[in-house]
């Protein structure tokens, strides 16, 4: 039995290979995802512990675990926490160093940021000889000793074109500054902290570009023991020294907790990976599936002689399970393999989305095998074991019929339509009891994903029903087109439906989540847009000129105030705070806001909303719902430095629309809780956009004026682009069912060889047979397209409808232009086979064999 | 009509050597031989004598190592593919031992095939006389699967003879069949020449066959060796006879 196996595989070598493709590819991306994370978290293990490597004890400001700092700085300690330190008992040496993640560093126009997307900005000012604190080693020059000098890591350096020498326009609070370019430092060996710009500056020039005050001064104090006491010691007696005011830690602690932050904040980057992986892997099942049926079916007489001369069933189940475990075992080694190179392929499609973190040196765990393996291995088997089963079901008279030929009309199995309609529904209710809430948290996601897979696997099962309808619709035009190779294609393709329905329902899975993503995306766009057009009433916004990624000085507001033209501006920002236990997100308002009419928001009973004042709340009417507060009552939050805040809610906004939704505070409230930053400052002049950015360009060159209406495209580019993000990571199951689709053709043409050799014979032209299987292909990927924008539509309307406010719209043109490209993916996947059908020899096909 | 049949095809000097070195097997050996117009030829001789591999080259199936073939006129040595695949599907006919049927057409579109490759449109007048000369009936809208071995090939002789060839060519049309089946399709063969003019070669080993034909050729290791009028069955056994080894084998 084994030799038989082993002789099977060879000699059908193409087949095996290309499903043991299907098993790489979904392999590859797992195996890749884990490559890629695992290194970004060994990445930034090594890059905490390099930065904190020469401190026995790190003090740090008190934080609030679980509220992220998006929007604003991560607090800061006062000032004399330093002098606390140092009075401390066995402290040989103590430095503070004051930073901010804030900081725009400026391409040398003075206008654009340096640097992409999500990568903060990171400052330190650090005290003279401090060099001994972290593993900052400089690759060229010196640390910053004058005011206006400044030191940049080595890849920001390189990015700018900056040489030892240049002015570096940088700017945080106040107008921007030029400083020198002194020295480029690498990190423990890396040129770049993942992405983000780093500059040096003296504590002075530092603590003047962040505006800070004694109250709120430190980022770090760094401290070395004197010899004789352990770290230990050192962190309790410093502990004990600055009181409750801040966090102390062992240097190892402090590396560990920061390195373990990291991770919490980037644990959707590997769930979100290994998700279109999955992905990926379920389509390649489907491919798997789809060769092992037709593989089985044509070896019929196979098995049946197998066991006609005595093999038991279990010996042709074991036969065809065997031979999907050999494929499983390359395909899988070879993806794990194969994940090596995904990962860097992964690294630079986030990096062109601006999601650029450090990768020092790969990490390929044992982990990424055992998982890579598992998943390749048993996804063949599964996927296998129907058709494995099929094979045992061939009765040993088989054997002695004539060489069957394939027929020319299949049935459609109607158990398996029954079980596709069961599958499908049981799939329908767990996507409909997700959505609406019903099932919440993980077991939401969890009911959500198995849901769209058994919707998938029912479609697909269902599927067959509809090859016919389909094929006529899209074949009857093809028929007039191509004459009789469009009717053979027509034919041909509903021959066997159910093979044609697994081929499509795989590009039907990558299809419909696209088309899903491209609904939801354009309604996100579209409501995004209604509700920033009712809300906003303020004829020109300011942001940053990238795009509102970084945030805009804080005294900008005021500035533009002084321009007589200007009749209002009042800045919008947001801060975290944790709120009944989980974190929640503020918008702060600056005075005028509201009452200046800037933002137009009602309360339910249909008043306009004004300006929260101090210790006040407007409550989102999510918010709302979620902390069960009502106008009159009061909330609680704490803020990302611990520090706790009673709030007075004054209103439930009623009207703010989906993306809009939100609680609002002052930003004088907010200041108590965090240092926030403005996001964009919206505007009342008489000026035009142009007319305001000019009178901005000396000191505020990096912030953009824009209209309302282009500053409202600029804010719906940004869906866009997670958009692209999404069909990037859904390719790779376009690509899976792509391979499908030449598969399945292949193989139906290795059992049609008689019947294209008596087309030939009796005419018909090489380019008649080309096109004959290009128009298969392209029915079956128009049906898949089919399935998929329906399913896609579907699914989006689902969830759209539990979303109060959402605008459904129906992106027709990307739709089209989606069919038309997988229309285009059938015809490109045709062509191996359409060529390989055309140089059929008439002889070997006519022959006696 | 002139007096004297003109060749309707015309091989000279074929021949065809498969593999090299000692293992080089000789199949055509400079063969040499006309088919006259409206005539029904059978070609016989031991398995292995090239019968086969005569029909493929002269029908433009396959490639002879050396020497021409001019099919109604038209030299083919040289065509490239598709003018080559042209000629079969304007003015060649055939009929293949098994096989013959496209399974996804009913049996009409079976026959109108060559038609329908080329685009033309179909004579209804020509069409119903086919459907009615293999006595179709009312199984036209059947697919090949729901027709009989001898209807199917029936249907294949019609398929022949749709585009008004040249010539028909026929290997083994029998060979599948059973007597009462073979004699129908050799009925329809021998119809085909007397009463629509066709021309016809068949290659076939049952002599009962051969005895439908006007002209008997015999080959042997690649050789005609013998060319002459059929007659009856047992001229035909004769003829093989005489051209068997001088010591027969059962
Ligand atoms: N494709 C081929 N490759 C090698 N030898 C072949 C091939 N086709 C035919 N032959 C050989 O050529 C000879 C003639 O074959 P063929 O024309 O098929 O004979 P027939 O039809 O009379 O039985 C035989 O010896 C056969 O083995
Ligand atoms: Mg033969």
């Amino acid at each position: 039995m084994r030799a038989l196996l082993l002789r099977g595989l060879r000699s059908h070598v193409r087949r095996t290979l290309m499903t043991a493709l299907a098993v790489v590819l979904g392999v590859a991306l797992v195996s890749g995802t884990l490559v890629y994370t695992d290194t970004i978290d060994r990445s930034f293990d090594n890059l905490t512990q390099a930065t904190t490597r020469g401190a026995d004890v790190i003090v740090t400001p008190n934080s609030e675990q679980g509220v992220d700092s998006f929007g604003s700085d991560p607090p800061q300690m006062p000032r004399d926490v330093l002098d606390k330190v140092r009075g401390a008992d066995g402290v040989r040496e103590a430095i503070g160093v004051v930073g901010s993640q804030q900081l725009v560093v400026f391409e040398k126009n003075g206008r654009d940021r340096l640097g992409s997307g999500f990568a903060p900005g990171v400052l330190s000012g650090d005290e003279p000889n401090a060099d001994w604190f972290g593993s900052t080693r400089y690759a060229s020059g010196h640390a910053p000793r004058a005011d206006d000098e400044i030191a940049l890591d080595r890849k920001a350096a390189e990015k700018g074109g900056y040489a030892l020498g240049d002015e570096v326009p940088v700017q945080l609070a106040g107008p921007q500054r030029k400083l020198r370019l002194v020295g480029t430092v690498e990190l423990d060996g890396v040129g770049s902290f993942g992405g983000a710009t780093v500059a040096i500056t003296t504590q002075p020039t530092a603590v003047a570009l962040a505006s800070r005050t004694p109250r709120n001064y430190y980022n770090t104090v760094a401290v070395r023991r004197d010899p004789g006491v352990s770290a230990q010691q050192l962190e309790a007696s410093v502990r004990r020294a600055v009181g409750g005011e801040a966090t102390v830690r062992t240097g190892e602690a402090e590396a560990s907790k920061q390195a373990k932050d990291i991770q919490d904040n980037l644990s959707f980057l590997p769930t979100i990976l290994l998700v279109f992986a999955g992905i990926a892997t379920f389509v390649g099942a489907f491919l798997i599936f789809n060769t092992f049926s037709i593989t089985v079916a044509q070896r019929q007489r196979e098995h049946a002689l197998l066991r006609a001369l005595g093999a038991t069933r279990g010996q042709v189940r074991r036969q065809v399970l065997g031979e999907s475990l050999a494929i499983g075992v390359i395909g899988s080694v070879v993806g794990v393999a194969a994940g090596l190179l995904v990962a860097p392929g992964l690294r630079s499609l986030m990096a062109s989305f601006g999601v650029d973190f450090p990768s020092t040196s790969t990490v390929f765990a044992p982990r990424t095998i055992v998982v890579g393996l598992l998943v390749g291995i048993l996804v063949t088997m599964i996927s296998s074991f129907v058709p494995a089963n099929r094979a045992t079901r061939v009765p040993p008279v088989e054997a002695l019929r004539e060489a069957a030929a394939p027929p020319a009309r299949g049935r459609v199995r109607r158990g398996g339509v029954i079980a596709g309609a069961v599958l499908a529904a049981i799939g329908t209710a767990l996507l409909l009891l997700a959505v609406t809430g019903t099932i919440d948290g993980d077991g939401g996601s969890a009911a959500a994903g198995v849901g769209a897979a058994l919707l998938f696997i029912g479609t697909a099962l269902l599927s067959p029903i509809l090859v016919a309808p389909l094929a006529a619709l899209v074949g009857g035009p093809m028929t007039r087109i191509f004459g009789l190779p469009g009717r053979l294609a027509r034919d041909n393709a509903v021959r066997q439906p159910g093979r044609t329905a697994v081929t499509a329902a795989a590009l039907m899975v990558g299809l419909a989540l696209m088309v899903f993503a491209t609904v939801f995306a354009s309604g996100m766009r579209e409501t995004l847009r209604g509700d920033l057009e009712q809300a906003v009433d303020a004829p020109v916004v300011v942001q940053s000129r990238d795009g509102g990624m970084s945030s805009l000085p804080p005294e900008l507001p005021a500035v533009l105030r002084r321009d007589p033209a200007v009749r209002a501006a009042g800045a919008m920002s947001f801060v975290s705070v944790k709120a009944g236990g989980e974190q929640m997100s503020l918008n702060l308002a600056d005075p005028g806001v509201f009452d200046q009419g800037l933002l137009r928001l009602h309360t339910a009973d249909g008043r306009q909303v004004r300006d929260p004042g101090p210790g006040e709340v407007l409550l989102g009417e999510g918010d709302a719902e979620k902390l069960r507060a009502t106008t009159g009552g009061t909330i609680v939050v704490t803020g990302a430095n611990t520090r706790r805040q009673q709030l007075r809610v004054i209103g439930v906004i009623a009207d703010a629309g989906f993306t809009m939704d939100g609680s609002w505070v002052s930003t004088a409230t907010a200041r108590r809780l965090a240092d926030p930053r403005p996001a964009f400052v919206l505007v009342r002049t008489d000026e035009r956009p142009q007319e305001l950015e000019r009178s901005l360009q000396r000191d505020y060159p990096g912030a953009e004026v824009q209209s309302k209406d282009d500053w409202i495209g600029t804010q719906t580019k940004q869906v866009d682009q997670l958009l692209m993000m999404v069909y990037a990571l859904l390719a790779l199951s376009v690509i899976v069912a792509f391979f499908g689709i030449v598969n399945t053709l292949s193989l139906s043409i290795a059992e049609r060889i008689r019947e294209i050799g008596l087309l030939r014979a009796v005419g018909a032209t090489q380019r008649q047979v080309r096109r004959m299987v290009t128009v298969e292909a392209l029915i079956t990927a128009l049906l898949g397209a089919t399935l998929g924008v329906v399913l896609g539509f579907v699914l989006a309307t689902a969830v759209g409808v539990t979303i109060d406010g959402f605008a459904l719209t129906v992106p027709i043109v990307s739709i089209v232009i989606l069919v038309v490209l997988a229309g285009l993916a059938g015809v490109l996947a045709a062509r191996p086979p359409a060529r390989r059908a055309a140089r059929i020899d008439v002889l070997v096909a006519i022959g006696d064999e | 009509m002139s007096p004297v049949p003109t060749p309707i095809v015309q091989a000279s000097g074929l021949s065809k050597t498969y593999g090299s070195g000692e293992t080089a097997i000789t199949a055509l050996d400079d063969v040499s031989v006309d088919f006259r117009a409206g005539e029904l030829t059978a070609i016989m001789g031991p398995s292995g004598s090239g019968k086969s591999t005569l029909m493929h080259c002269i029908a433009g199936l396959d490639r002879a190592d050396a020497g021409t073939v001019t099919i109604d006129g038209v030299e083919i040595t040289d065509l490239d593919d598709r003018h080559l695949t042209e000629l079969r599907r304007d003015r060649i006919g055939f009929v293949f031992q098994a096989f013959n049927l496209l399974p996804v057409l009913t049996a009409e579109e079976n026959i109108l095939l060559p038609l329908t490759i080329a685009g033309r449109e179909p004579d209804p007048e020509w069409l119903e006389q086919l459907v009615t000369t293999i006595g179709l009936g009312d199984r036209r809208h059947h697919r090949p699967s729901e027709l009989s071995g001898g209807q199917q090939q029936r249907v294949a002789v019609a398929r022949a003879l749709a585009s008004r060839p040249a010539v028909v060519f026929a290997d083994e049309p029998t060979g599948n069949l059973d007597s009462r089946s073979s004699d129908e399709i050799l009925g329809l063969l021998r119809h085909s020449v007397d009463g629509l003019g066709q021309s016809v070669v068949m290659v076939t080993h049952d002599p009962h066959a051969a005895s439908f034909a006007d002209r008997l050729l015999v080959l042997k290791d690649g050789r005609i060796v013998h060319d002459g009028p059929a007659g009856g069955a047992d001229d035909v056994h004769e003829r093989l006879r005489e051209t068997s080894d001088p010591t027969p084998t059962a």
